[in-house]
């Protein structure tokens, strides 16, 4: 077995004193996709975003509790927060494209984080490209402005921007609920090839989704995880009522 | 006349869109008219008072660099002395206002940054005679003795003045630009292991960059048209001075040239209408950094 | 790393610094003009005429005068605003005449305020014969501040919650039932906004009066619409240029004190206002 990436020991997360999430106790094991649902408001965005500490600028929030990355608690005192965000990549709803060219965007980071390799940003925006199945539509247009490209090559060429400083974590937080059904599926597909070389925590509210693509599930519910495991059996076997509840959602409505 | 109602059978209630000019409407319509006539009545003013001269001097009234009134009339001098003292102005102000804007906008929390700007607010609307006053019974005899010259009215002067005055206009709109990015800006560039300064140099400012040169040309445009102030303490002499860039020198800016001489000139014929150009001069250059500055703060929306 | 929490700090003091200055110098303003003029001010200066052109007495008609062509201003102005920003909102639906009005407007907004002392002195003054006098001071600034209430009316009403305009809607009330009976009435904070900044803009004015409202020798109040009035802004001009008189400087930060003050208590108002309308809308 190897060592878990990301660990939570009873953790709470809290914003001026009221609790977000409670008792959270996981561990996530590397290179595998761990799936995250529950209703909305269950605080799934917020695990996230704790994860890379994104949530310090909020005056009053607190974490309470361990939460190591790599078996290094990353809200000691000390930490290089700026490290973990580098490691820890994120992925949001709505892709984020700079007003710049799709070059600039790429090594957005790479450039500002480590100016000595300057030449090797040409190769390094190859690389990645490659890497998200985007070099072949965009590699005769580097220099022009990214917004040109449809939300789905939006939404990769940010996936490159983060690969490109070398993450070994991605959080992603619905990445597709934004896109339409054929770019939703190309990029189901490059999460999964991104499996084999990175630890993925994958936040979704299309069940489908993670039951298609997930490795193992944790369901929020009010706060808490209600329960946690591999995928399949959690689809086949929940074991409890509120996971059967949300689950039985799946053969009504989003089929993606 | 009321719109009338048809009422349909089983269509139900129908309004028929008969034009509804009653009372309000027109005078709504009037009054938006009256609005609208206003700018460019005022330019059409200037531009038909403005004939007399331009037919009789052309090219040399923009160019001419003597004015004599009664004689010729040079509009040269004015022009370089509103150039410099707001270019002066601007040059003092701006590494105050934009370094304001960036550390109100980025790292003052919530309730300093409202009283920030609330403080630019009430600032913005002093009155420029006092700042005339400021000039004249301070500024101009501490100008004097720092660095000896006969007479503290010089462009040095008139620039700090207008530097002060355009500061706090300057100062808050580029904080609204900057403001206006979107906090997906700062959390995809965070994401990335970036710093805050990183942030705020490669992503934030870049993109409210439109808005803050909106924030700038407006300010230009105020310090252009300022006159009261500028009136009292630029010294009042028609010349450019020589080296065209010594601050120390006594000019004329456009706006204080007609605040002096346009009560002399009622009446006259020649004087009058070359006054009226150098207004129409004024009004070209003040629009031109105005609507510039409304365009590109309304791109930074 | 360090060097970057370093970096960090020390642009951050840095920055703070420079908005310290700006504030700092703005507030140097502040203090000097009430720490010169403070000690004019009593009963007798803010009750008495003025004697000895300005370098005696007091200043009572200049402030009666401002505040007359303060509020003559309004007065006209506040109908033509008011009518212009609801035909914007209400009645005009095409896009590229509501660019029309926006850039005319804003371009009124700027135009350097002696322009309209010259241009309004020809066209109210000579054309239509109103002369020097407080009345063709009045109109110059009604068309000055009309930009100023303008945006602030318009604003008010583009911030009217949505329910507001669904009920009258539903009732069926037509454009201009509409405004009279839901638009205006709850948008009364923000037209008293745009009043007070109209107000503040037009007291703080001198070019655009100085020789089109007023003249230069003992002028009392106005007896009639062709008289020019006096006011302090014109006041403090005439006294700061007799900046050999002492005394004559001293009325001048009197009169500049209590112009400033004037000014501040509106302004205030206006943001006051303006907060309070925030908070309706956001209800």
């Amino acid at each position: 077995m190897n060592k878990p990436t990301i660990e939570m020991q009873k953790t709470s997360i809290s914003y001026n004193g009221k609790p977000v999430l409670r008792d959270l106790d996981m561990k996530i094991p590397p290179k595998t996709i761990m799936g995250v649902i529950g209703p909305s408001g269950s605080g799934k965005s917020t695990l996230l975003r704790t994860i890379c500490r994104m949530n310090d600028r909020i005056s009053g929030f607190h974490v309470q509790g361990r939460i190591r990355v790599n078996g290094d608690d990353i809200y000691r005192k000390g930490i290089d927060v700026y490290r973990l965000r580098r490691n820890v990549g994120m992925v949001f709803q709505t892709p984020c494209v700079f007003p710049k060219s799709i070059f600039e965007n790429v090594i957005f980071a790479v450039k500002r984080l480590c100016p000595h390799l300057k030449k090797e940003f040409s190769h390094i925006a190859e690389q990645t490209l490659c890497d998200v199945f985007l070099w072949e539509e965009v590699k005769d247009r580097l220099h022009k402005s990214a917004s040109i490209l449809s939300l789905g090559q939006q939404q990769r060429l940010v996936i490159a921007r983060s690969l490109a400083v070398q993450p070994e974590i991605l959080l992603m937080d619905e990445p597709t609920s934004s896109l339409d059904p054929k770019s939703s599926t190309a990029l189901e597909a490059l999460i999964v090839s991104l499996k084999s070389r990175h630890t993925i925590v994958l936040v979704t509210h299309n069940l489908a989704q993670a039951q298609r693509i997930t490795d193992d599930l944790i369901f929020l519910h009010e706060g808490r995880i209600q329960e946690s495991g591999c995928t399949a059996e959690m689809f086949e076997n929940p074991s409890r009522p509120e996971t059967r509840d949300y689950l039985s959602r799946l053969t009504g409505m989003e089929f993606f | 006349m009321i719109g009338h109602f048809k009422f349909g059978g089983e269509k139900g209630l129908q309004m028929s869109r008969v034009f509804q000019w009653d009372l309000f409407r027109m005078g709504a319509f009037f009054t938006a008219l009256i609005s609208l006539g206003c700018v460019t009545g005022l330019f059409a003013f200037l531009v038909v008072q403005s004939v007399p001269i331009l037919a009789q001097q052309k090219w040399n009234f923009l160019l001419g660099q003597d004015w004599w009134a009664g004689e010729v009339y040079g509009a040269l001098p004015m022009i370089y002395g509103s150039l410099m003292v707001t270019g002066l102005a601007l040059f003092l102000a701006l590494p105050l206002a934009l370094g304001g804007a960036v550390y109100t906008s980025e790292f003052l929390p919530a309730k300093r940054r409202l009283g920030v700007k609330a403080l630019m607010e009430l600032f913005a609307g002093v009155p420029g005679i006092i700042y005339g006053l400021l000039g004249v019974a301070l500024l101009s005899g501490w100008v004097k003795d720092s660095f000896g010259l006969i007479d503290g009215n010089t462009i040095l002067t008139a620039g700090l003045l207008l530097g002060i005055m355009i500061l706090p206009t300057i100062l808050t709109l580029s904080e609204d630009a900057l403001n206006a990015v979107p906090g997906q800006y700062r959390d995809a560039s965070l994401s990335l292991g970036l710093t805050k300064l990183q942030m705020i140099t490669g992503a934030v400012i870049p993109e409210a960059l439109p808005g803050i040169a909106g924030a700038i040309f407006l300010g230009m445009g105020r310090a252009m048209g300022e006159t009261i102030a500028v009136m009292l303490v630029i010294g009042g002499l028609d010349k450019i001075a020589d080296p065209w860039y010594d601050l120390f020198a006594p000019a004329q800016s456009i706006a204080s040239k007609l605040g002096r001489e346009a009560a002399e000139a009622i009446g006259t014929d020649l004087q009058w209408s070359a006054l009226m150009a150098l207004g129409l001069v004024l009004f070209l250059l003040v629009m031109f950094f105005t609507l510039m500055g409304h365009l590109l703060l309304k791109r930074a929306r | 790393m360090i060097q970057d929490n370093l970096l960090e700090k020390m642009v951050r003091t840095l920055l703070g610094l420079l908005t310290l200055l700006a504030i700092f110098i703005l507030l140097v303003i502040l203090g000097i003009v009430f720490g010169e003029g403070a000690p004019a001010i009593d009963w007798e200066f803010l009750t008495r005429a003025s004697s000895n052109f300005g370098a005696t007495g007091g200043i009572l008609y200049q402030t009666a005068g401002t505040l007359l062509l303060m509020g003559g201003a309004v007065v006209v102005s506040l109908p033509v605003a008011l009518g212009t920003a609801l035909f914007q909102t209400e009645y005009l639906k095409s896009h590229r005449i509501k660019k029309l009005f926006r850039y005319l407007l804003y371009s009124l907004n700027g135009v350097p305020t002696i322009l309209f002392g010259l241009v309004g002195y020809m066209v109210f003054g000579v054309a239509l014969e109103t002369g020097v006098s407080w009345l063709t001071g009045v109109l110059i600034l009604a068309v000055m501040i009309l930009p100023t209430l303008q945006v602030s009316f318009q604003q008010a009403v583009e911030a009217l919650p949505e329910k507001y305009r669904d009920a009258g809607l539903a009732l069926g009330l037509s454009p201009s039932a509409m405004i009279r009976s839901v638009i205006i009435p709850q948008s009364l904070f923000g037209i008293v906004t745009g009043v007070l900044l109209g107000l503040a803009r037009a007291a703080g004015e001198t070019a655009a009066i100085m020789f089109t409202a007023t003249t230069f020798s003992g002028v009392l109040l106005p007896h009639s619409l062709r008289d020019p009035a006096p006011t302090l802004q014109t006041h403090i001009l005439i006294l700061a240029q007799e900046a050999l008189n002492p005394q004559a400087v001293a009325h001048a930060w009197g009169a500049g004190l209590v112009l400033l003050s004037l000014t501040f208590l509106l302004i205030a108002g206006a943001l006051f206002c303006r907060s309070r309308m925030r908070m309706e809308s956001e209800r």
